[in-house]
């Protein structure tokens, strides 16, 4: 327990918490975290390489590493998982086609070692366009509920609006504060 | 400590979740579709409130109970489910044509009668009992096909008029030697498998996604677009932040240039800034070498330019 007890004392300090920002392209990953951050949404283009925002939220500073979903850039992934706090999955929830390959890339990552800890913030974005998917249908398909081993939630948000976005990273800072900052 | 804290809780969480159980156990199909949904979700919610009570309790438990716990909970929840779908079953998804006014065959009849759910209720049981195999595959389905455009087409004319498109998402999957209009400004497009199609679209407010197109005309104006696996591909685009293409050979790219009645309101509609155009600043993920232009794109030479598209208006009635 000692060695336990002196890092969370340390990262109770810091109250900085490390999100990593994943999912296929064109769910809005960069969307999201401009519009949290109250940044203008209309001149994002699509990611090549990474983007990273920190900012202060209730008390916590949350550094945001949003890396670009295209094929190509997925198997970069893994060089942003050490040390990683929370795990933000976001699924656009009109591509129906591409559920398949959602799920597939959310259980591989969600079987890497580095991650283990993390908690799991599934956005489910675009509910603001007619014909999305609820938060529901997207949970079923992405099986989550047979999940093991990592705190999780689904969250229905948009990134245009900016619906939903606070509540669930309220929820995840809170679930991570929980876990590492706690002091018993 | 934890020895006391965790004696309390697991009282506390076996007591919960034997109470849940018996409550679920005591439902019927006697009960009408209304009143046992009601009864589930109850138990559904009180069953999160002991997960999160699991939850927070984690950080005092040892390693086995937490684990023997929540795997209780998961035998539970699968229970939970199981009765779901024994008592009040889904409804089957359909079909919904919004542009064709065609009455919906498949979809179940929405029992609102008491005496109607008991009699139905029997012969839905025993269907459902040898279902969960073909669940899987039938869910996939079912999320695919309850959205807005156009699939499984060859050799048409088809068409979305601007009252159904704007600030819709629609999808076109598997067209060949088809032409489709758009007019509106909706409010994202996935394309997936179209062959030797035109395909014209009114600003889309942001994004839209094309995968697996071969020998096709696309007229879009958008703020971002993103080609995947794409051939011999002709796109005449207004892009306001940036196109990327990955997987792609030979697509090239004009300066957008379609017209129809209306279209400077669905410009408006869209919010996209009619003045900044980057239909020719491409980038492609498969091509990252900073000096060398991609060898996947180029532009259209002017005389190689189309610009003669038709417009719903001028379609034969």
């Amino acid at each position: 327990m000692g060695l336990l007890t002196i890092i969370k004392k340390l990262k109770m300090k810091e109250k900085t918490v490390r999100i990593l920002m994943l999912g296929l392209d064109n769910a809005g990953k960069t969307t999201i975290l401009r519009k949290f951050n109250g940044d203008d949404i209309n001149t994002i283009m699509p990611t090549l390489g990474f983007n990273i925002k920190s900012l202060e939220h209730n008390g916590y500073t949350l550094d945001f590493w949003d890396v670009g979903g295209q094929k190509s850039l997925r198997s970069y992934w893994r060089n942003y998982f050490e040390k990683t706090d929370g795990l933000i999955w976001v699924v656009d929830s009109c591509d129906k086609r591409r559920l398949e390959d959602c799920k597939a890339e959310l259980q591989l990552l969600l079987q890497e070692e580095r991650l283990a800890g993390a908690s799991l913030l599934v956005f489910a974005n675009k509910q603001d366009l007619p014909g999305a998917l609820s938060s529901d249908a997207i949970r079923e398909a992405l099986e989550l509920d047979s999940l093991k081993g990592h705190h999780w939630r689904i969250q229905s948000c948009s990134g245009v609006t900016g619906d939903g976005l606070a509540e669930g990273i309220d929820w995840m800072v809170h679930d991570i504060s929980c876990r590492i900052l706690q002091v018993d | 400590m934890s020895g006391e804290v965790g004696k309390e809780f697991f009282t506390t969480f076996r007591g919960k979740l034997q109470e849940l159980r018996t409550k679920l156990e005591a439902l019927s199909t006697d009960a009408s579709r209304d009143e046992l949904t009601k009864a589930l979700d109850d138990i559904t919610k009180e069953t999160a409130a002991v997960s999160k009570y699991l939850t927070d309790s984690t950080p005092f438990l040892p390693a086995y109970d937490n684990r023997s716990s929540q795997t209780a909970l998961a035998e539970f929840k699968r229970e939970l489910d199981a009765k779901r779908t024994q008592l009040v079953p889904k409804k089957k998804f359909a079909f919904k044509a919004r542009q064709k006014k065609k009455p919906t065959a498949a979809k179940q009849p929405a029992s609102s009668a008491p005496t109607d759910a008991t009699k139905t209720a029997a012969p839905q049981s025993h269907q459902q009992a040898a279902q969960p195999a073909a669940d899987h595959s039938k869910q996939q389905a079912a999320v695919e096909e309850d959205t807005l455009g156009f699939k499984d087409k060859a050799n048409e004319t088809l068409h979305l008029t601007r009252e159904v498109a704007t600030n819709s998402d629609v999808t076109l999957k598997n067209l060949e030697n088809c032409t489709v209009l758009v007019e509106g400004a909706p409010g994202a497009i996935h394309a997936s498998n179209l062959k030797n199609t035109t395909i014209c679209i009114g600003p889309v407010s942001r994004s839209l996604l094309i995968d697996h197109c071969d020998g096709c005309k696309f007229v879009l104006a958008c703020q971002q677009l993103r080609v995947h696996n794409t051939y011999d591909t002709d796109f005449y685009l207004h892009v306001t932040s940036r196109a990327i293409i990955e997987d792609c050979d030979r697509v090239r790219f004009a300066p957008f240039n379609w017209k129809y009645d209306g279209i400077e309101d669905d410009y408006k509609v869209a919010g996209l800034d009619t003045s900044i155009n980057n239909w020719d600043k491409v980038n492609d993920f498969k091509w990252i070498k900073p000096h060398v232009p991609s060898p996947h794109w180029c532009t259209i030479p002017n005389d190689d330019r189309h610009d003669a598209w038709p417009t719903i208006a001028s379609l034969p009635h």
